[in-house]
């Protein structure tokens, strides 16, 4: 049973980069289908529609799963977590990491020949989403005691005065 | 207010050192007013065990101590400690003395020889004093009633009395209390002796400072038991246990016709059976009783002598526990206040050790690893800062290992799920911060993790909020608020 008692902060500030995340799909849509990114080897709203929202939904979708898990284990963790068991945590972080990056690898590998002009962008853009959604979400909401073991968390928590 | 402990043989040291972690604790503070110590240790053994121990807890109280200035509304640690002349004094001037050198006895007619020799027997004229009287108290009488003689008074004392003197004036009331056995040999003969010799400096005759002060003191009747090894099964004169009752039961008709004493308040304690000291000695450094809950009700009676007026009359009290077979928070005169503080001073010691100190470790390091570390210390100032450091967790461990002896003197005890700070042996163990939650029966907090997220320097006065310090005071506020 995971006790959520008292970790309401944690939660919004997940629930708020999860929106971030899926909030950047749609405005990089539009910028396929408004020409702002040139797509001349195939039509930008029928690529959009089949290609880029589809394999974006599906790494946002696995990157939120991942999140879960990872907050999940983290709240479990943090209970009698040490400083001195952070290795054995990162090793968990990226392990689940592994989860969004074998969806996106995956992603590229079947979508990513629909459009040469769009494959570098196409890229990118998931990339981006997955740190959004993934990273992002870990790193503002992992309990403070472990907090340090995802990635650069200790300097976006900083920055935006989490602590 | 200042408050003088006299305390008198191996039992008044073990009685001082539980006294000295009662105030670590915050038991002499009071409406939000902390009563201050000051402490004598008298003991011809000078290198008594037990004096040796209580000193060291004296010392490491003190390095902890000077580093706090704690609200008056925090109890813990608020007393200040301090020994006087020295804080130890040991009738002697000679460090082999014998009765005999302490009486003109080569000197003496024949008439009052003989009568020396009556008294006496040769064993213990020519016993070397310096590790005690032996549980001798016609011998320990013989030599600190020679205090009392005209002309023959010590320095220390007049000093001791002029302090006191000093420390009336101005409306103030000090307070005078002596504690010791009542039926061993440096206790139960110097107890009544040097009362009656304070009584006397205190009293009308002297500096006329009764009316004004409050003179109290602390006999502790038998409580445990030892059995000599065979390397002293021959010694003539020696402490045995199985001679306490008798000598306790002439000590206390003494005290029932004694009239000289005039102490307002005599607090008594006793067990109705003994506890068993394991390893024997019959002086020295390797007398080190380990501490016994009963030294904790000392304790629990200076506070009384200390947070109660000076009575008009003599009255009696009496205090005993609900069930013989079992002692609980509920036998503990105000449990309800002692439970807390003494609660509250476990969980920071065990938090401390537990966790904050090997966190702090690993931030010398890695400071970011350890966030909350980062809201008292900058990475430089954690090395600068390691003498505090050690300080408290010096403090956090002898504290631990006087409670954990108090929790081992009897075994029902439970005030404390001891296992998870003694091991089988009762010595400390490496403690687990998972263990924090389940250290008091029955009251379950929150873990450590989620009290160290909400330490915060700004939750305490400044100065010194920041730092070891103020790293202390704060989780010591978030634990005595029970934000737990």
């Amino acid at each position: 049973m995971i006790d959520l008692e008292g970790r309401g902060l944690e939660i919004l500030r997940w629930f708020l980069a999860i929106a971030a995340g899926a909030i950047v799909i749609p405005i990089q849509s539009w910028l396929f289908r408004s020409g702002s990114i040139a797509l001349w080897d195939v039509d930008p709203t029928r690529w959009v529609a089949s290609i880029f929202e589809r394999a974006s939904l599906i790494v946002w979708s696995v990157s939120l799963i991942g999140s879960v898990i990872w907050y999940m284990m983290a709240v479990q963790m943090r209970r009698h977590f040490a400083p001195k068991d952070t290795k054995s945590a990162m090793v968990k972080w990226w392990i689940v990491l592994l989860l969004p990056l074998l969806v996106l690898i995956g992603n590229i590998w079947v979508f990513g020949k629909a459009s040469t002009a769009a494959f570098p962008w196409f890229v990118g853009f998931l990339l981006l989403n997955m740190v959004l959604t993934f990273w992002l979400s870990t790193a503002v909401s992992t309990p403070s005691p472990l907090a340090h073991v995802v990635p650069l968390a200790f300097e976006i928590r900083r920055v935006l005065r989490i602590d | 207010m200042t408050a003088y402990i006299i305390a008198i043989g191996g039992t008044g040291a073990k009685l001082v050192e539980s006294m000295i972690h009662a105030a670590a604790v915050g038991l002499f503070s009071h409406n939000e007013r902390s009563e201050d110590l000051q402490i004598l240790l008298i003991d011809p053994d000078t290198g008594n065990g037990n004096a040796s121990a209580t000193n060291n807890t004296r010392k490491i109280y003190q390095d902890c101590h000077q580093h706090f200035n704690v609200h008056p509304s925090r109890p813990w640690m608020s007393s200040k400690i301090d020994p006087i002349q020295g804080g130890a004094w040991s009738v002697f001037e000679r460090t082999d003395a014998t009765l005999e050198d302490a009486f003109p006895y080569s000197q003496d007619e024949d008439e009052k020889k003989l009568l020396f020799d009556v008294l006496y027997p040769k064993e213990e004229r020519d016993l070397h004093l310096t590790k005690g009287f032996k549980g001798r108290p016609a011998i320990g009488a013989a030599i600190i009633s020679q205090l009392t003689q005209q002309g023959r008074e010590d320095a220390n004392w007049d000093a001791l009395i002029q302090q006191i003197n000093a420390d009336s004036q101005g409306g103030n009331s000090p307070k005078v209390f002596l504690c010791g056995s009542i039926f061993g040999g440096t206790g139960a003969a110097g107890l009544p002796t040097l009362g009656r010799l304070l009584a006397n400096k205190l009293g009308p005759d002297g500096e006329n400072l009764l009316g004004k002060i409050k003179f109290g003191c602390l006999l502790l009747l038998p409580y445990f038991q030892f059995h000599p090894t065979q390397d002293y099964k021959n010694e003539k004169v020696l402490a045995r246990s199985q001679d306490f009752i008798l000598q306790t039961e002439a000590a206390l008709r003494y005290y029932a016709n004694q009239t000289e004493l005039k102490f307002d308040s005599v607090y008594m304690l006793g067990l109705p059976r003994f506890s068993s000291v394991e390893k024997f000695s019959p002086g020295g450094n390797d007398q080190r009783n380990p501490p016994h809950f009963l030294e904790f009700y000392g304790a629990l009676a200076l506070r009384d002598f200390l947070v109660t007026d000076k009575p008009a009359a003599r009255q009696v009290m009496l205090l005993s526990r609900e069930n013989p077979e079992a002692l609980t928070w509920s036998d503990i005169p105000e449990f309800n206040l002692v439970r807390s503080r003494v609660v509250a001073a476990t969980r920071f010691a065990f938090a401390w050790l537990a966790a904050i100190a090997p966190d702090l470790e690993h931030a010398r390091d890695k400071p970011k690893q350890v966030a909350w570390s980062l809201k008292f210390f900058r990475p430089r100032e954690l090395r600068d800062e390691q003498d505090h450091i050690k300080a408290i967790s010096d403090w956090c461990t002898n504290y631990l290992q006087w409670l954990g002896a108090i929790g081992r003197s009897e075994p029902s005890i439970k005030w404390f799920n001891w296992e998870v700070f003694l091991d089988k042996n009762g010595s400390l163990k490496e403690m687990e911060r998972n263990d924090f939650s389940n250290l008091v029966p029955d009251d379950k907090t929150k873990e450590i993790n989620d009290i160290l997220s909400k330490l915060n320097p700004r939750d305490i006065d400044s100065p010194n909020n920041r730092g070891a310090i103020g790293l202390a005071k704060s989780l010591y506020k978030i634990i005595i608020d029970r934000d737990l």
